[in-house]
C-alpha cells in the first residue's frame, strides 16, 4: 500500500470490523480493514464515500464525504433505475 | 428425517490439524438417501480417485411406505459451492444443462477463480446470474465475468438483482458490464419464479420482501428455493435473523430443505434456531475461508449445527463441495474428504486460532484443500 491520501467506500460493517474499498481511477485498488468504531460516526454502515489517509503502511486518517456520497449515490440509483426491471413486469 | 450417523476417529482431526490438504483419500463421498443406494460417480472428473469404499447410507428412513418410488424426474441436478474464499459462490447446473450462477467471489481474485472454475468444466455460458447482494465479496467477479462469457462464451442470459445499490466501485462496475452488453437488471422480490426452462425443477424467491423492504443489503439478500424431485436446496446469502424471522412468518413451509447454505458465511446474525427448525436441512454448506478474519463460521453455528444433527462442510476446510441429487438420493463429493461433524470442524478451527497469529491481513484467497486431487 503506497502512502497517500485514497478515496474509499465502506463496502461492509462485519459486526466490530469495517472494510473499506480504496480506490484509484474507478478501481478498487486495495481492501483494507479497521475498527468500526474508528470510522467518523455517520460513516458507520454500509456505503458512504470516504478519504482515507495511509502513512507509513498505516490508515492514519479517515474522513467522511457527505457531498461525494450524496452524489454518487445519486448517479447509481439512476444508472440502477435506467437499467432494471422487475422479473414480475418483464414481458415475456 | 434422512440421517447420516458419522463415525468419527481422533485420526481425522489430526489429520487435518497437520495437512488439510492430503491428497490420498478424497474419493469418499457420501450418500444420502432413504434405501441403501448404489454410490454414483460424480461430475467432478478431476478426481483420480473414485473409489467408492466409503459410501454411507442412511440408517433410517421415516418413510412409511418402507419403499421410495423411482424418482419421478430425469437427470440429476448439481450444486457446485466453489471455494472462494473468505466470500460466496454457487454454481448450480440443472438436469438439462442450464447453469444458474449465484454470486462470484471477492473483487480481489476479479472472477479469475469462478470462471477457470466454469471452464474446467466446459460451461460457456451463464443462463441465470444472481447477485445475492452488492457486497464486494459477492458481487467482486460479476463485472468481469459478464465481460468474460459475452466476449469469449457463450454469453449471458439473465441477470437478476436484489434491487438495493451499494456505492462501491465494484457495483458500478457490475452495473457498468450490464449495461455495455445490452442487459437489463431483473430485480427480483418474494414469490418470483425464475424462469428456467428446465421440467420438474423450480426457483423460488423467497427474499427480499415484495414491496418497499428499505436499503439494508443483508435484510433484502435474494433467498432462493431450488426443488428438484423430492430435494429441495435453500440457500439465502447474507440474510440475517431479521431476515430469516420474516421468512418464517411469510414462507414457512416453503423454507423446509435437504440441503442448506449457511447463511452469511456461518455468521452467528444469521441461522437462527427458529429458522433451523423450519428449514430442517441434513446438509449444511459454510462457504468461508480456514482462518476467516471475522471468526466465520462463528462457534455457536457449529454448536447449533450439531444440536440439529447437521452434517457440515465447510468450503475452508473440504475445498470445493459438489452436491448431485437424481431428485431423490443426495451425493455430497468435497474435493478434500475431512470430517462433517460440526463440534470436530470447531475443534480444527479453535486449534488453527490457537496456532495461527490471527492478524487482520487477509491470508490471501489461499485455497485451502482445493488442489487435493492434482
Amino acid at each position: 500500500m503506497i502512502d497517500g491520501k485514497y478515496t474509499a467506500v465502506v463496502d461492509r460493517i462485519v459486526e466490530d470490523i469495517a472494510v473499506l474499498l480504496l480506490e484509484k481511477e474507478d478501481e478498487v485498488i486495495e481492501q483494507v480493514e479497521v475498527s468500526t468504531s474508528d470510522l467518523p460516526e455517520s460513516a458507520q454502515e454500509d456505503g458512504g464515500v470516504l478519504t482515507v489517509t495511509i502513512t507509513d503502511n498505516q490508515v492514519n486518517e479517515i474522513t467522511y464525504e457527505p457531498e461525494q456520497t450524496k452524489q454518487r449515490r445519486e448517479s447509481t440509483v439512476e444508472k440502477l433505475d435506467r437499467l432494471s426491471t422487475r422479473l414480475s413486469d418483464r414481458e415475456s | 428425517m434422512k440421517r447420516v450417523l458419522l463415525i468419527l476417529g481422533l485420526v481425522v482431526l489430526i489429520g487435518l490439524a497437520g495437512c488439510v490438504e492430503d491428497s490420498s483419500d478424497n474419493g469418499n463421498d457420501s450418500v444420502l438417501d432413504g434405501e441403501g443406494a448404489e454410490d454414483s460417480d460424480g461430475p467432478d472428473s478431476d478426481r483420480d480417485n473414485s473409489d467408492d469404499s466409503d459410501t454411507q447410507d442412511t440408517e433410517s428412513d421415516d418413510s412409511s411406505t418402507g419403499m421410495d418410488p423411482p424418482p419421478a424426474v430425469e437427470g440429476e441436478l448439481e450444486l457446485h459451492h466453489i471455494d472462494v474464499g473468505q466470500a460466496d459462490s454457487t454454481l448450480v447446473v440443472t438436469p438439462a444443462n442450464e447453469t444458474i450462477l449465484i454470486d462470484t467471489g471477492d473483487w480481489r481474485p476479479d472472477g479469475a477463480e469462478v470462471i477457470e472454475y466454469l471452464e474446467n468444466r466446459d460451461i460457456d455460458r451463464i443462463d441465470h446470474l444472481i447477485a445475492t447482494h452488492a457486497h464486494a465479496d459477492h458481487i467482486g467477479g460479476h463485472a468481469t465475468l459478464i465481460e468474460h462469457f459475452e466476449e469469449n462464451g457463450d454469453g449471458i442470459g439473465d441477470i437478476y438483482d436484489s434491487g438495493v445499490p451499494h456505492d462501491s466501485q465494484t457495483y458500478e462496475n457490475y452495473l457498468d458490464a450490464v449495461d455495455e452488453h445490452d442487459h437489463e437488471l431483473l430485480m427480483v422480490e418474494e414469490g418470483d419464479e425464475l424462469p428456467v426452462e428446465t421440467e420438474n425443477m423450480t426457483a423460488t424467491v423467497l427474499n427480499p420482501p415484495a414491496g418497499d423492504s428499505g436499503d439494508n443489503l443483508h435484510y433484502n439478500s435474494v433467498s432462493l428455493s431450488i426443488e428438484f424431485g423430492e430435494v429441495r436446496y435453500l440457500t439465502t446469502g447474507d440474510a440475517e435473523d431479521n431476515a430469516e424471522a420474516r421468512m418464517i412468518d411469510e414462507w414457512s413451509a416453503a423454507l423446509e430443505a435437504d440441503i442448506y447454505q449457511a447463511g452469511h458465511h456461518g455468521s452467528s446474525t444469521s441461522s437462527t434456531e427458529e429458522f433451523l427448525e423450519i428449514v430442517d436441512p441434513d446438509i449444511a454448506i459454510i462457504s468461508s475461508t480456514l482462518e476467516s478474519q471475522y471468526g466465520h463460521p462463528h462457534d455457536e453455528i457449529l454448536e447449533r449445527f450439531d444440536v440439529f444433527g447437521i452434517e457440515t462442510y465447510w468450503t475452508g476446510v473440504h475445498g470445493d463441495i459438489v452436491i448431485t441429487t437424481d431428485g431423490d438420493k443426495i451425493t455430497t463429493e468435497p474435493t478434500a474428504d475431512e470430517t462433517t461433524d460440526p463440534l470436530a470442524l470447531l475443534e480444527l478451527k479453535d486449534a488453527i486460532e490457537d496456532d495461527g497469529q490471527n492478524s487482520y491481513s487477509l491470508p490471501g484467497f489461499t485455497k485451502v484443500g482445493t488442489q487435493a486431487s492434482a
